[in-house]
């Protein structure tokens, strides 16, 4: 038998009592959405249960469900398998005997596998999963990723020993010949870069695995290290074993503490079962990794930056030519790419070429997880084939919650720019779609915005972020975008003038002069919002007003209903801003913050309107008068 | 070659190289605030963008390399608006108001700003105008009122944020974060150009600064205070402190720095005949654009009102007033005394003291009045024995002791031995070109090992052993036996190593099997200690031994021998030396050596000593022989530019000039000819030495026995009188380009004679050395700021050594040897070894001296705590 054999029948051993229970098994999904919901209070709670109601407790991944966490799974001896939500640790108690007993129904989200239950869907039934094509994600809340056996049981590194059979070349042909391409928003194919590693003179050759994912709004990379750790690592051999690459280093940002747990546990066991290390499964190929943690850079999700942070440089992305694949890590060949990518990669020679074409759009075959979130009835991870319509994810999503208009889909990060909701909803999900509109896909994160929102208050907030994570090194970068930031804040004020469009128009021109992406991409969000929402920016600097009520200096809080609500919010209001005049309560303007404390707890007493209704604006008249003049003020 | 079209200006460049260089070198201005000549891009600044023929939008001319038939333009409108745009940003965090305004070259800093501008926030008001770059750049990208202002008026975050506060801590350099537009020059000449790394980009964002060290101020960090980051900085963020307000300059003359055997070329500023700051000069390809902090700040160490003024005589009993008179008056009085000497002894009781900080003018003048004009053949200077001591070495091992090593082959070496006290503080430039060796920089990449032989801790120690070298730290005194040790095995012998504190052996070995390979570069500096004959005359013939059996016949090609001070082996060329004439021809008939001068003067043998810039009381060991050997004399005149210990023992005191002052020649450390022009006015009644020599000539020899108009004149006279000097007249135009060097005729073996004895139970063996900071003027009139850092106002101890005597770090201890006592703080530093104390040699005027004996040698003494007052 060979090594692969011996591991495989090891596994198969562990994983049959999981796959076929002979008592109830509870999979309670452990992941960092989870946990911020209280998984792990279930999860303890459900093991001391357990032990005494007779039921095993194993833990999972992420189902992709961040809607329902805490999500539990339930599989009966019978194979029958539900999946419960909202389980949260003090409800435990009652969820576990309901479900002991039958079907809890208060907890149900759908029935994964088995016969149908009256009153509860089958699971994939449900919009969210309907849309989906689960291969990435295809073990995600299935497995134990802390078990290597599991991920081998399932036919964990096989696809590594079909790989090596193959001739190098051929391989890099095979993962040329599909759409592969990098997943982390450059879009660049997959089998060029690791071709580049190949024919790279240098040695040793490096591979670096970007899981530094800093776009607010994208944990596709999370749930894959926090599920499924092993196709990463899987992925990367494959590299390894395609390019020569001797090493490998997995870049998690600090930020993902139970992802960097996971994969380096991942990692141990793997080298524990010599599938990392000196010999992988007696193939000849000799890989190892480790886990970088990053120090939260966002410009380290750039891949020279991440270079640099590997290698215990400042996270500055670098000057290129030298390329990556010259001069990466330690001066070395080097070919970075995302968990996603790699992850990809397992599953395209998994699945095989002609499965994974079998989905998809013309351009990009096969599929590509998106984290959905913002203002949307139903937010989480999703794995849906290219070219997927936002529409479609957005309806799988349930929509914009309460019922309330989509004003601005924001998607990939802050790089990847913001469109309104008239040109996002029939955008097909790949790049190239993006790009005419000025705009680009990015890894995976899609924040819906709905109409309660401004664009000037998320251009500040964007812009903020920009400045902040820029690294210096260029000063279109550095300083333009603190030129940015003062423009939205002073718009965002009321006090934007009439040539500020002129301004942030130049501003946008020198940008494209930066370095790296993270400068040449900075006014994207700017620029799209400027095409699509200049009225709302007119409001704010003509105006003096908030069109949606947002930003603080252009709004005033006031009572317009006495009720009882009023006298709690006077309570609680943090400035003492409630005066009682004749009775009646007043908040006095000077005074308040905008907290928008008194308007959660008085909502229909309280109201947000314009403060400046009929005011003059002052700067406009200056300029205007100046621009009659013919001449540019000193 | 490559051809290219600039501007539709077809010109040829280098393939490959970048185009920014190629842009200047061919006469074109381009804006680039953040490239640095010959290291790797940064491109920060993105001012520097081109427009390409054939590439997508515009480039980056110093990330762009040359390429056959690359079409460039660098003025188009597109090109010139987008680097004003870029530039509008740059100064949108600067104080900008005066950088765009029209009125500039009309306003004073006390007018009051038509566009109210803050005070502090002009260019009018700020100590770099008119010098700055980023002011020119603005200048010449036409960013005028009429032109691209796109930010005036605006709220800034520039106002808005927090700044942290100047440090003005040091006495050299000044940092304003506040003018810093973040291109981080500094940062990459501090690491790539002088590989001190003391600079580095903290923070992220907008909160980006540029910190040294830690953050904290600049003199807490490993900062040299070369002043690189000075040289490169585009604003007025790094400024050198002194002068800072007027050193708008009038003038810039190129001559050499005096503070040691490196004789790297400087550029001092002047106004109004002051000298008010220096850069590098690029006449000597050695120092290049570099200097270290001598050379920068030691111009302005000693105040001009501490400088001699007036020529002074004391016709009194010893201890009587030194009185002001005049020139004519005291070149008779000088010439009929020493005629009376000579008429009432004979000339030899006249003695004559050149010094290795005279020019080479200076020095041949000096014997030349002695041995032809007086006629006495005692001519010498005070810290010669060493030197001789060293030279008569190199002479035996190489028949010559001008050997043809280079030091512009330093920092292209593969492997670097450097035998020294501490060479980073000695030659610091010297140890700069070998850092080059060991590291060079990205763009030149150097892979260079380090055998660094050095009792005393210095920074090139950190250069060994993380690149692959090793550090071997003998007993001070037991270098010599090290070494040649070392040659032995190198040769194939079996010699036992002396036991090292530090270092490894085997690796030493093995880097000196390499270094015999042909193939390989190889340098070896030794650098005798300033003090110690019979030390600088081992060390010397062991450097010799070792050269030899790695390098054979070419083994003189590798040796560099650097003595401590400018210009000893001008000194010794031009013949001040007691047993060499000028071109160091033997003379048949030696007079005394500096020592016996001085035993002479005790015993009343020598009546009369005229001193030529020399300073014996500070630079002779054993310094109250010397103090009561010169209060003996009949006569005493010293001319120098300062009141120094020697002077102030003098019966007749001619002011002269500052060696900034001078115009003449230097022959450095590799005998490379570094030519010096006088910069700086002669304040009050001061006179150049030349004048000084040429007038007494003629007043003791008859009116016309000397007739040089100009300093030119004695230089001509070198090169027609002085073997090996032929090239170098006055008209020579290669200065600092060439040297006077010789081909070895021999290469012999010397035996080298054991180590020194080891102090008496109880002592610790004192040593002396040359350290960085501290100003040869400023000690040698005892300035109290000769070292402004006061960092090398110490004796360094051990901490073991002082942990058993209970002595704390800055306790008082006062040093007590055979020969003297010497007062003074003691600090507790990794940097000596257990059993030593090391003072450095120039603390206060030579101090040390006092406690060793009249050969220099490594002495032993007991610390005494010092009762508190």
């Amino acid at each position: 038998m060979s090594a692969y054999e011996d591991l495989r029948a090891a596994a198969d051993a562990v994983w049959a009592p999981i796959a076929r229970p002979q008592r109830p098994l509870f999979v309670v999904s452990l992941n960092t959405s989870s946990i911020a919901g209280g998984a792990t209070h279930t999860f303890d709670a459900l093991r001391k249960l357990g032990e005494g109601a007779g039921f095993d407790v194993m833990l999972t991944g992420d189902t992709g469900i961040a809607w329902a966490e805490p999500v539990v799974q339930v599989q009966k001896p019978d194979g029958q398998r539900i999946l419960y939500g909202h389980v949260t640790g003090d409800r435990a108690d009652a969820f576990a005997q309901a479900a002991l007993a039958g079907v809890a129904a208060d907890f149900a989200v759908g029935v994964v596998a088995g016969p149908p239950v009256a009153g509860v869907p089958m699971l994939a039934d449900l919009p969210w999963m309907k849309i989906q094509v689960r291969w990435m994600m295809e073990h995600c809340g299935v497995i134990d990723p802390e078990n290597i056996d599991h991920y081998i049981a399932l036919d964990g590194y096989k696809t590594f020993e079909e790989a090596r059979a193959m001739e190098r070349d051929q391989l890099i042909e095979v993962i040329k010949g599909s759409t592969l391409r990098g997943h982390s928003g450059s879009f660049f194919s997959t089998g060029t870069k690791w071709g580049f590693l190949k024919d790279a003179k240098a040695e040793p050759k490096y591979l670096v695995c970007n899981a530094d994912e800093g776009d607010p709004g994208a944990w596709v990379n999370r749930v894959v290290m926090e599920s499924d750790p092993h196709r990463l690592l899987e992925g990367m051999l494959i590299g390894a074993y395609a390019t020569g690459a001797a090493y490998g280093w997995i870049y998690i940002r600090d930020e993902y503490p139970l992802a960097i747990e996971r994969v380096r546990t991942a990692i141990d066991q793997a080298r524990a079962r010599g599938i990392l290390g000196e010999d992988a499964l007696g193939s000849g190929v000799r890989f190892d990794a480790e886990v970088v943690r990053g120090a939260g850079s966002y410009v380290c999700g750039d891949e020279t930056g991440l270079i640099a942070s590997v290698n215990d440089g400042r996270g500055m992305p670098k000057i290129k030519p030298p390329f990556p694949a010259q001069s990466g890590v330690l001066d070395r060949p080097t070919n970075v790419n995302n968990v996603e990518t790699y992850a990809d990669v397992t599953t395209l020679l998994k699945l095989g070429a002609a499965t994974y074409s079998s989905v998809g759009s013309e351009a990009n075959r096969g599929t590509k997880m998106f984290t959905v979130s913002g203002d949307v009835a139903r937010g989480g991870c999703l794995e849906v084939p290219f070219g997927t319509k936002v529409r479609d994810l957005l309806a799988a999503a349930g929509g914009i919650a309460h019922g309330r208009a989509l004003k601005a889909m924001q998607q990939g990060g802050p790089l990847s720019g913001m469109l309104p909701a008239e040109v996002a909803l029939d955008l097909p999900l790949e790049p190239e779609p993006f790009r005419p509109l000025g705009a680009g896909m990015g890894g995976g994160g899609i924040v819906f915005v709905d109409d309660r929102a401004c664009v000037v208050d998320l251009n500040l907030m964007f812009a903020h972020f920009l400045e902040d994570e820029s690294c210096a090194r260029c000063t279109t970068c550095r300083i333009g975008n603190q030129r940015m930031v003062e423009i939205f804040a002073r718009t965002s004020r009321g006090e934007g003038e009439a040539n500020d469009p002129d301004r942030l128009q130049s501003l946008a021109a020198s940008f494209q002069n930066s370095n790296c992406f993270h400068g040449q991409l900075s006014p994207t969000i700017m620029n799209n919002t400027m095409q699509h929402f200049r009225a709302e920016y007119g409001a704010h600097v003509l105006e003096h007003r908030c069109p949606a009520k947002v930003c603080a200096p252009l709004v005033r809080y006031r009572v317009i209903d006495q009720g009882r609500a009023v006298d709690d919010a006077a309570k609680i209001c943090p400035v003492e801003a409630f005066e009682k005049h004749g009775g009646k309560w007043q908040i006095d303007d000077v005074r308040c913050i905008r907290c928008n404390a008194c308007k959660d707890v008085a909502p229909d007493d309280i109201v947000i309107e314009d403060r400046y209704v009929d005011a003059i604006p002052l700067r406009m008249i200056e300029s205007a008068e100046v621009a009659r003049a013919g001449g540019v003020r000193a | 070659m490559a051809r290219i079209t600039l501007n539709g200006v077809g010109i040829e460049a280098q393939e490959g190289a970048p185009l920014v260089e190629v842009i200047k070198k061919n006469g074109v201005w381009i804006s680039n605030l953040c490239y640095i000549d010959g290291l790797v891009p940064y491109a920060g600044c993105r001012s520097c963008l081109v427009s390409i023929e054939g590439a997508r939008g515009l480039q980056l001319s110093c990330t762009a390399r040359v390429s056959d038939g690359m079409v460039v333009d660098t003025e188009a409108p597109e090109v010139k608006s987008a680097r004003q745009q870029v530039l509008a940003i740059i100064n949108a965090n600067h104080s900008d108001r005066c950088l765009t305004c029209h009125r500039r070259v009309k306003c004073m800093p006390g007018d009051i700003c038509l566009r109210d501008d803050v005070v502090t926030h002009r260019c009018l008001t700020c100590s770099k105008n008119y010098r700055c770059e980023l002011q020119t750049t603005n200048d010449l990208l036409d960013m005028g009122f009429e032109n691209v202002e796109p930010w005036a008026l605006e709220p800034r975050t520039y106002y808005q944020t927090e700044q942290p506060d100047p440090d003005r801590a040091n006495p050299w350099f000044e940092f304003d974060p506040q003018m810093c537009i973040l291109c981080t020059r500094c940062v990459r000449a501090c690491d790539e150009i002088r590989h001190t790394t003391a600079i580095t980009l903290a923070n992220k964002g907008y909160t980006s600064r540029i910190a040294f060290g830690a953050g904290g101020p600049i003199h807490e960090s490993n900062c040299d205070f070369c002043g690189a980051c000075i040289d490169v900085c585009p604003t007025a963020t790094l400024m050198e402190k002194p002068n800072k307000w007027i050193a708008r300059t009038e003038d810039w003359t190129s001559t050499t720095c005096n503070s040691c055997s490196v004789g790297c070329t400087i550029s001092i500023g002047t106004r109004a005949g002051r000298g008010v700051i220096v850069k590098p000069d690029l006449v000597n390809p050695v120092s290049a654009d570099q200097i270290c902090v001598r050379g920068r700040f030691h111009y302005e160490a000693v105040p001009d009102k501490k400088r001699l003024q007036r020529h002074l005589v004391r016709r009194g009993p010893p201890g009587s007033a030194q009185l002001p008179a005049h020139w004519g008056e005291l070149v008779e009085y000088v010439a009929g005394r020493i005629k009376d000497v000579v008429a009432a002894h004979a000339a030899g009781a006249v003695g004559v003291l050149g010094s290795p900080f005279n020019t080479n003018e200076e020095n041949y003048l000096a014997q030349k009045l002695a041995r032809d004009v007086i006629g006495t053949p005692h001519v010498d200077f005070s810290q010669a024995a060493p030197n001789r001591a060293a030279m008569k070495a190199v002479e035996a091992a190489f028949g010559t002791e001008a050997l043809p090593a280079d030091m512009l082959r330093l920092g292209t070496s593969d492997i670097v031995i450097v035998i020294a006290d501490d060479l980073e503080s000695s030659h610091n430039v010297a140890a700069l070109r070998a850092k080059d060796a060991i590291v060079g920089n990205p763009a030149a990449p150097r892979h260079g090992t380090l055998l660094l032989v050095s009792p005393l801790w210095g920074e090139m120690a950190d250069f060994a052993e993380p690149y692959g070298g090793t550090w071997l730290q003998p007993r001070p005194g037991a270098e010599a036996a090290l070494v040649d040790a070392l040659a032995q095995r190198a040769a194939g012998g079996q010699a036992a190593l002396p036991p090292v504190a530090e270092g490894d052996l085997p690796r030493a070995l093995e880097i000196l099997g390499e270094a015999k390979d042909p193939g390989r570069r190889v340098s070896i500096i030794y650098a005798p200690n300033p003090g110690d004959a019979q030390a600088a005359g081992n060390g010397a013939r062991a450097a010799a031994n070792l050269s030899i059996a790695l390098r054979g016949d070419s083994a003189g090609e590798s040796l560099i021998v650097l003595p401590t001070e400018a210009n000893v082996y001008g000194a010794r060329d031009m013949g001040v030396d007691p047993e060499l004439g000028p071109g160091r021809t033997p003379l048949a008939e030696p007079g005394m050596s500096f020592d016996q001068m001085i035993d002479a003067a005790a015993s009343g043998a020598l009546k009369a000593l005229i001193v030529v810039g020399d300073n014996p009381l500070m630079f002779a060991p054993g310094s109250a022989r010397v103090r009561d050997a010169l209060a003996s004399l009949d006569l005493l005149v010293v001319i120098d530019s300062l009141l120094s210990a020697t002077a102030q023992a003098a019966h007749v005191v001619l002011a002269d000039v500052p060696s900034y002052g001078k115009t003449g020649t230097y022959t450095n450390g590799e005998r490379r000819i570094d030519r010096l022009h006088a910069a700086v006015a002669a304040l009050g009644d001061a006179r150049p030495a030349l004048l000084a020599l040429t007038d007494l000539a003629n007043a003791i020899g008859g009116a016309d026995t000397w007739s040089y108009a100009h300093p030119d004149a004695v230089t001509d006279e070198i090169a027609a009188s002085v073997p090996g000097y032929e090239r170098f007249g006055a008209g020579f135009g290669a200065w600092g380009k060439a040297r006077a060097a010789v081909t070895p005729s021999r290469f012999e073996r010397q035996p080298v004679s054991a180590a020194s004895a080891a102090p008496a139970a109880g002592e610790l063996l004192l040593t002396t050395g040359r350290t960085l900071y501290t100003s040869l003027e400023g000690a040698a009139i005892h300035a109290p700021d000769a070292d402004k850092l006061h960092r090398e106002e110490f004796v360094e101890l051990h901490p073991a050594d002082a942990a058993a005597m209970r002595i704390a770090d800055e306790d008082e201890v006062m040093l007590v040897s055979a020969h003297g006592e010497l007062t003074l703080r003691c600090k507790i530093s990794g940097r000596v070894q257990e059993g030593v104390a090391f003072v450095p040699v120039y603390y206060d005027g030579g101090a040390v001296n006092r406690l060793l004996a009249a050969d220099g040698a490594p002495a032993g003494v007991r610390l005494n705590v010092a009762e508190p007052a």
